[in-house]
C-alpha cells in the first residue's frame, strides 16, 4: 500500500464520525439550543452574540 | 373505432411530497417512543436514588466533623452511613441513570426500535430492588465490610440478575442493529456492557465464594473499584461524550481515527490499574508498578480523548451559552482529563506516600464519579427527556441553577479533598505530632465539604423537581427550541 493509499483509506475512515447526522440532522445544524440569553447582557453584548445564531438555520427538536 | 380513454392514477396521498428527512423524523419519534417508558423508569429510579445518596452525603460528611451528631442512632453511625452513601451513588444513582442513557443511545444508535422492552423494566425493577435490599442491609449492619461491595450476598445476587435482563437486551439490539458502521459510542456502550459483569462476578467470587487469603483480598477490592470507575462509569460517560458533543454543535468528531485509537488504549490500559492505591503495602512490588505504570499510560487515551473533544468544539465554545447538554457534558469531558492527570499524580510513588489514606483519594474518587461522569449524565438526561416526553424543559433558570449549583458544588468539594489531604498525608507523615493536631489540621476542609455538599444537595433537588414536572407533563410545548427567538420572552421571566 502506498503513503497516498494509506491516507486516503485515513480519510475515508475518518468519514465515519458522520454516521450519527441524515439528511433531517444534517452536518452544520445544531440541534439542542436551548438556553436563554443571560439577563444581564446589554443591547450591544446580545446582538454580537445571537447575529451569528440568527444567520444560522433554525434548529428543530426532531 | 374510438380511441380508448387515458387511464389516470390519482396518488393516494393527493399531492403530499414525503422527503428523505420526513422519514429519517418519522423514524426518530418512533424509536424515541419505543424507548420512553424504559428510560424514564430507569432515569425516575437514578433521581430518586441521588437523593437519597445526598441526604447520606450530606450526613457522612457533617459526621466527619461532628462526629457526635445521631451518634446513638445505630443505623445513621458513619460506618454505615458513608457505605450506604457510596452504593446508592454507585449502584443506584450512577448505574441506573448511565444504563437510562445507555438504552437510548444504543436504540439510536442501532437505528431501530426498542426491543423487548420488557426486559429492561423487569431488569430496573430487580435492579431497584438489589440495590433497595443493599441500602438497608448497610443500614441494619449487615454490610460485607469491602469498598464499593458492601452489599450483602442477597443484594448481590439480585443485582447480577437484574444486569443479566438489561445485557441480554443490549446484545439482541446490537444484533438486530440496522447494518451500517458501527460508531464509537456503541464501542464504549458494548464495552461497558461487557465489562461490569465480569468485574462484578470476578470480584464477588474471590471475595466471597471461592475467598483469596490475606491481603489479595484488598487487591481484588481495589481492582474491582478502580475498574469500576474506569471501565464501567469511565466507558459510559465517554461514550456519551462522543455522541453528544458533536451531536449538538452539528459537527461530526475531529478525528474519528483518534477515537479509535482512544478507545484500544482506553480498553488496554484501564484494567491494569487499581494497585496503585495500595502503595507500600504488603504486595509484590511488581502489582504495585504495573499498576502505577498502567495508570499513567491511560495518559494515552486522555489525551486522544482531550484532544478530540478540544479540537471538535474549537469555534463552537459560545454555544455552551444556549445549550445544557452540551454546558454539562464538556465541563465533564474536561473534569475528565484532570480526574485522569490527578490519577497520575497521586499514583506516583513519591505522591501516593503522602496522599494514600488521605482525604485525596476520596476526591480523587468523586472527580472522577461526579465531575466527570455525572455531569455527562445530566448534558445527557437535559437532551434526551424532552424527546421522550415531546416537551421543553420549562425553565431555563432552574437548569442554570443546578449547573452551577453542581459545578461549584463538586469544584469546591474536589479543591477542599485534595488539598486537605495533602496537608493531612504531610501532617501524617511527621512522627512529632499527635494524632488530635493531625485531625485539626483537616477538620477545615471537612467543614468546607459540608458546604458543597448542601450545594450539591440545592441543585439536585431542583434538577428533580425540574424532572418531575416534565414526567408529570408540565414541560414547555414547543416544536422548536424557544429560547433562541430574542423576540420571544418565557412568561413571567424576565430573560
Amino acid at each position: 500500500m502506498s503513503f497516498s493509499d494509506f491516507f486516503a483509506n485515513l480519510r475515508r475512515y475518518n468519514e465515519n464520525a458522520a454516521v450519527i447526522f441524515d439528511h433531517a440532522e444534517p452536518i452544520g445544524r445544531a440541534t439542542d439550543l436551548v438556553m436563554p440569553r443571560r439577563r444581564w447582557f446589554d443591547r450591544r453584548d446580545r446582538r454580537k452574540i445571537l447575529r451569528p445564531l440568527e444567520s444560522a438555520p433554525q434548529s428543530e427538536r426532531s | 373505432m374510438s380511441q380508448p380513454a387515458a387511464l389516470t392514477q390519482e396518488s393516494p396521498l393527493g399531492d403530499v411530497e414525503v422527503t428523505t428527512s420526513d422519514v429519517e423524523r418519522v423514524e426518530r419519534a418512533l424509536i424515541d417512543a419505543s424507548t420512553r417508558l424504559p428510560v424514564l423508569v430507569f432515569y425516575a429510579s437514578a433521581i430518586a436514588w441521588l437523593l437519597v445518596a445526598t441526604l447520606f452525603g450530606v450526613l457522612t460528611s457533617f459526621k466527619m466533623h461532628v462526629p457526635g451528631f445521631l451518634g446513638d442512632v445505630s443505623f445513621l453511625t458513619l460506618g454505615r452511613v458513608r457505605p450506604a452513601h457510596l452504593n446508592a451513588i454507585i449502584y443506584g444513582w450512577g448505574s441506573m441513570a448511565g444504563m437510562g442513557t445507555s438504552i437510548w443511545l444504543m436504540a439510536r444508535l442501532c437505528r431501530t426500535t426498542l426491543r423487548h422492552p420488557l426486559l429492561l423494566i423487569s431488569g430496573a425493577a430487580f435492579w431497584n430492588l438489589g440495590v433497595l435490599m443493599g441500602i438497608v442491609g448497610i443500614l441494619l449492619g449487615d454490610s460485607t465490610g469491602y469498598e464499593w461491595l458492601e452489599f450483602p450476598a442477597s443484594s448481590a445476587i439480585t443485582l447480577f440478575v437484574a444486569y443479566l435482563l438489561i445485557m441480554t437486551w443490549a446484545l439482541i439490539m446490537f444484533r438486530y442493529r440496522r447494518r451500517g458502521h458501527v460508531y464509537i459510542t456503541q464501542w464504549y456502550l458494548l464495552g461497558a456492557f461487557l465489562w461490569f459483569p465480569w468485574l462484578y462476578a470476578a470480584a464477588q467470587v474471590m471475595l466471597f465464594i471461592l475467598p483469596v487469603e490475606g491481603v489479595m483480598q484488598a487487591a481484588v477490592n481495589w481492582w474491582f473499584a478502580n475498574n469500576l470507575l474506569f471501565l464501567w462509569f469511565g466507558s459510559i460517560g465517554l461514550g456519551t461524550a462522543y455522541y453528544m458533543i458533536p451531536k449538538v454543535i452539528g459537527r461530526p468528531v475531529h478525528s474519528y481515527y483518534l477515537a479509535t485509537i482512544g478507545f484500544w488504549t482506553f480498553a488496554l490500559f484501564s484494567s491494569w490499574t487499581g494497585m496503585q492505591r495500595l502503595v507500600d503495602g504488603p504486595f509484590p512490588a511488581w502489582m504495585i508498578t504495573a499498576s502505577i505504570a498502567a495508570t499513567i499510560l491511560t495518559i494515552v487515551p486522555v489525551a486522544t480523548v482531550g484532544l478530540n473533544h478540544h479540537m471538535t468544539m474549537r469555534g463552537y465554545f459560545p454555544l455552551m451559552r444556549y445549550s445544557p447538554t452540551l454546558r454539562f457534558t464538556v465541563f465533564g469531558a474536561i473534569a475528565y482529563s484532570a480526574f485522569s492527570v490527578v490519577g497520575v499524580i497521586i499514583s506516583l510513588r513519591s505522591m501516593a506516600r503522602i496522599v494514600q489514606f488521605t482525604e485525596a483519594s476520596v476526591g480523587y474518587t468523586y472527580m472522577g464519579l461526579y465531575a466527570f461522569f455525572t455531569m455527562v449524565i445530566f448534558g445527557s438526561m437535559y437532551y434526551i427527556v424532552p424527546r421522550l416526553v415531546g416537551r421543553e424543559w420549562r425553565y431555563a433558570s432552574l437548569i442554570k441553577l443546578h449547573f452551577w449549583g453542581s459545578a461549584y458544588g463538586i469544584g469546591l468539594m474536589v479543591l477542599l479533598l485534595l488539598v486537605g489531604g495533602f496537608a493531612q498525608g504531610l501532617s501524617l507523615n511527621d512522627p512529632t505530632l499527635p494524632f488530635s493536631e493531625i485531625t485539626d489540621t483537616v477538620m477545615p476542609y471537612l467543614r468546607g465539604r459540608t458546604l458543597s455538599w448542601i450545594l450539591l444537595t440545592v441543585s439536585h433537588l431542583v434538577f428533580a423537581f425540574h424532572f418531575g414536572l416534565m414526567l408529570l407533563g408540565f414541560g414547555r410545548t414547543a416544536s422548536v427550541p424557544t429560547f433562541l427567538n430574542p423576540l420571544e420572552r418565557e412568561p413571567g421571566e424576565g430573560h
